[in-house]
């Protein structure tokens, strides 16, 4: 599970969080939605490292406590190391966050001296040193995404769609449980939406009953069907579930996909409400009965 | 099929006629023309013709073209070249390193406001002034490189520390999000980002170079040189000389700027 605690975030006079809490459960695709400015994408930058949160009790770089290194850090902080100034302090700490992240960011952050395929081998390298292996598995997403045919195009020779698979292909393709998506979907087209929505839904239904690993198991030795035919075998039951954070402005794109949605406030206001989706993803439709009073639920929220 | 054919051929011919290249050949026809109509309008020691010409009392005179055409079949020809070829090599490889090293320095500290006051020094001063200055400290055949080395600092200076500057913060963040290892991470991402603006930074400073050390050899007068050759021509009023060898420096930037624009064609063929 992943834990957030008490964090304090400000981007000079402007203050994003304030002692915010947050538990994400392992597994579940969770969905923040929320007005502009809130701090969605903050949160995941700080989930992923690219932000430090004010009120860390560690000089790390890299803030958010990695759950390899948690069972070393007090749960509260060292009496002996603060002085009294910091006693005031409420410090904040991010559990739960594995080594190895995907994230889809909101523009596709392609490398724009690399194909399509380059880009993906870019990130995968370091974790399967194995070419063909490589190979397979960024074909299989690229197939997932529908784009394996302009696999040896550059960034520049592609739609702005086009790219933005490329990027989900990437964050399939990496050897990870945490998933953050920051507004995926919003250059695809509906075809193709639909069809990665598809995707998603059997990857992560098929790790839903798995048994729980360390998260750190998956980036050593990767398991790899052998050949499989559909993107989705290639998570094995055996792996670590998936636990997606999601951040959208698109309602149905939430209501499709999560099982939680976490709704913020305006800015600094932390969380309004968290509602539960209890229907099974694969028979979710937006005309069904319990997904309409959760949108009434989540509009409701949001205008209040 | 005939006229099917005609017609494709009258069709290619046009848009050969009209493409980007044809302009070009088009605009140096017409400027060669106004050459040739502001030459026939003044004498030869004023403005020399591009083509050969039989004056009032019957006697030929080389045109400018002519005169190319000879000299570059003399033995000194390639001797000035080669000259003024290495002196613009060495100072622009010395300006280019420590331009690079700075403003890659630069990026990490505060380096670069302390850099600042000379570098607006550098891009103030005239040439003229750092041609007598070098002169001081080195010989006639070292110091116009040294002038070329100090003209074109600031300009190659500012180009790395911009290229470097401008590499896509966001692609970086990708990359560690993504857990490349910064062995990797940087120098793929800063290498290729910055090459499409070191190779343009590189051609331009390579042809300022040329025209600063032609302009210094002039001033300072080494034994060999481009602008020394130009310099005795113009000391002995043969003006049809001193423009031949302005166009061999205009053929010689040419080849320049094609070079680099192949290098940059091929490095960075992702841009295209």
């Amino acid at each position: 599970m992943v834990q957030i605690k008490n964090i304090t975030k400000s981007f000079g006079e402007l203050e994003v969080f304030k002692n915010f809490s947050l538990d994400i459960e392992s597994g579940k695709i969770t969905a923040l939605l929320g007005p502009s400015g809130c701090g969605k994408t903050t949160l995941l930058r700080i989930l992923s490292g690219l932000e430090k949160i004010d009120n860390c009790k560690t000089n790390s770089k890299f803030t958010t406590t990695k759950q390899s290194k948690s069972d070393t850090l007090p749960d509260t902080p060292n009496q002996q190391e603060i002085t009294p100034h910091q006693q005031e302090i409420t410090f904040g700490q991010v559990t739960g966050v594995p080594n190895d992240i995907s994230y889809i960011f909101q523009e596709p952050r392609l490398l724009p001296f690399k194909t399509v395929f380059g880009n993906i081998d870019f990130v995968l390298k370091q974790k399967y040193p194995d070419k063909p292996q490589r190979l397979q598995l960024i074909e299989k997403y690229l197939e997932m995404t529908g784009i394996l045919e302009s696999k040896n195009f550059y960034p520049k020779q592609l739609s702005g769609g086009m790219a933005q698979r490329v990027s989900i292909a990437r964050a399939f393709a990496y050897p990870s449980t945490l998933h953050l998506w920051d507004e995926p979907f919003n250059a695809l087209d509906t075809k193709i939406a639909q069809q990665i929505f598809n995707s998603i839904i059997d990857i992560i239904d098929l790790t839903d009953n798995a048994q729980p690993t360390t998260p750190d198991q998956p980036t050593t030795n990767p398991p790899i069907a052998n050949p499989p035919p559909t993107a989705v075998e290639n998570r094995q039951p055996t792996q670590s579930p998936l636990t997606v954070i999601f951040v959208t402005h698109s309602i149905s794109d939430a209501l499709l996909l999560a099982d939680k949605v976490v709704i913020l406030g305006e800015r600094g206001t932390g969380i309004k409400n968290i509602l539960d989706i209890p229907t099974n993803r694969k028979d979710r439709s937006l005309t069904d009965n319990t997904l309409a009073t959760i949108r009434q639920q989540i509009l409701q929220t949001i205008y209040d | 099929m005939n006229n099917l054919t005609l017609d494709k051929v009258l069709r290619k011919a046009k848009k050969i006629a009209t493409s980007n290249r044809a302009i070009v050949v088009y605009a140096t026809i017409v400027l060669i023309l106004v050459w040739q109509l502001f030459a026939s309008t003044t004498n030869a020691f004023v403005m020399p013709s591009p083509f050969s010409t039989t004056d009032a009392n019957g006697f030929e005179r080389d045109g400018v073209f002519i005169t190319f055409f000879r000299l570059i079949q003399t033995q000194t020809f390639f001797a000035h070249l080669r000259a003024t070829l290495w002196r613009v090599f060495f100072s622009f490889i010395i300006s280019f390193s420590v331009a690079a090293l700075l403003a890659v320095l630069s990026t990490i500290n505060k380096v670069e406001y302390a850099l600042k006051p000379i570098i607006n020094v550098l891009i103030a001063l005239p040439v003229v002034v750092i041609a007598v200055l070098m002169l001081r400290f080195f010989s006639r055949e070292t110091a116009p490189i040294f002038v070329g080395f100090l003209l074109i600092f600031p300009l190659c200076y500012e180009g790395v520390l911009s290229a470097v500057k401008g590499v896509d913060k966001k692609v970086l963040e990708m990359s560690k999000v993504f857990n490349v290892p910064p062995p990797r991470r940087i120098p793929t991402i800063y290498i290729f980002s910055v090459m499409p603006h070191i190779i343009s930074t590189a051609k331009v400073a390579t042809l300022m170079n040329l025209k600063a050390i032609v302009s210094a050899e002039v001033i300072i007068n080494p034994v060999y040189g481009i602008g020394q050759i130009i310099f005795l021509h113009n000391q002995v009023i043969q003006v049809t000389h001193v423009f031949a060898w302005a166009l061999v420096v205009i053929i010689l930037s040419f080849a320049i700027a094609f070079a680099f624009d192949l290098v940059k064609k091929f490095a960075c063929r992702w841009q295209a």
